[in-house]
């Protein structure tokens, strides 16, 4: 039987790994093409779609590299997908707190999304409509 | 300690740094009955879900615990960003046909 709290590296454990580490990987690649089409439809560079689909880019380079499953990245220092784990990390909480910053600053919403850009319209055409009226 | 563990820790701390905006946010439209702010408090739950098991895969990643932290809370954090993007995007279409239909009616 697996023992999870187990912290020795056995053969077994690393097979048990690897095949984990292909289901991370592909539960962060099915995520990356969420927000990349999503970040596509937006049509800007400033949107939270765009910026978490860099910092899934970001994560999935460093989980890439840190299991070394491409021969290509074998000649790198070991510590490099860690390093760029970091990286990601840092680069999540930069864009979450300048978010917070802007939306604080301008009293708009961290996430911005179709439903306020929708809300927006309706409301615009309700003034529109009882401007006519009046 | 080993270099690794290092990094482990920067992690979790960096990532406990981000949790503060979306819990604070969370607090904030604790009281809001908007049907809208909801569904975004929804996503903010999620969102902050995986903030916390990042953090949580990272320290016992710390403690060497390779196995419960890669095997099982890394995919689980991965799995709560694909529910994140999944809910964002169900947001958008329905957002989207919501639009086409009012466009219909007018």
């Amino acid at each position: 039987m697996i023992n999870i709290f187990e912290n020795n590296n056995t053969d077994g454990n690393s097979y048990l790994l690897n095949s984990i580490g292909d289901i991370t990987f592909t539960l962060s690649l099915i995520s990356l093409i969420i927000f990349v089409w999503l970040a596509i439809r937006s049509k800007s560079i400033k949107s939270f779609q765009f910026q978490i689909s860099i910092f899934i880019a970001v994560y999935i380079l460093g989980q890439i590299i840190e299991n070394n499953r491409i021969p290509v990245f074998s000649s790198l220092p070991p510590d490099i997908g860690q390093q760029i784990h970091v990286g990601s990390a840092i680069f999540f909480t930069i864009m979450i707190w300048i978010r917070f910053y802007n939306a604080e600053k301008r009293g708009k919403k961290m996430i911005e999304s179709d439903i306020d850009d929708y809300n927006d319209n309706i409301n615009g055409n309700k003034k529109t409509k009882g401007s006519n009226n009046n | 300690m080993l270099p690794s563990q290092y990094y482990n820790i920067i992690d979790a701390i960096v990532y406990l740094i981000a949790a503060i905006i979306p819990a604070y946010f969370i607090l904030k439209s604790r009281n809001s009955i908007n049907n809208n702010d909801n569904h975004l408090r929804k996503l903010t739950i999620i969102l902050i879900g995986f903030i916390l098991l990042q953090v949580l895969y990272h320290v016992i990643g710390t403690f060497g615990f390779r196995l419960l932290a890669k095997g099982f809370l890394e995919p689980l954090s991965m799995a709560a960003l694909l529910l994140f993007g999944i809910m964002y995007l169900l947001s958008t279409l329905k957002t989207k046909k919501q639009q086409q239909q009012q466009e219909f009616k007018t």
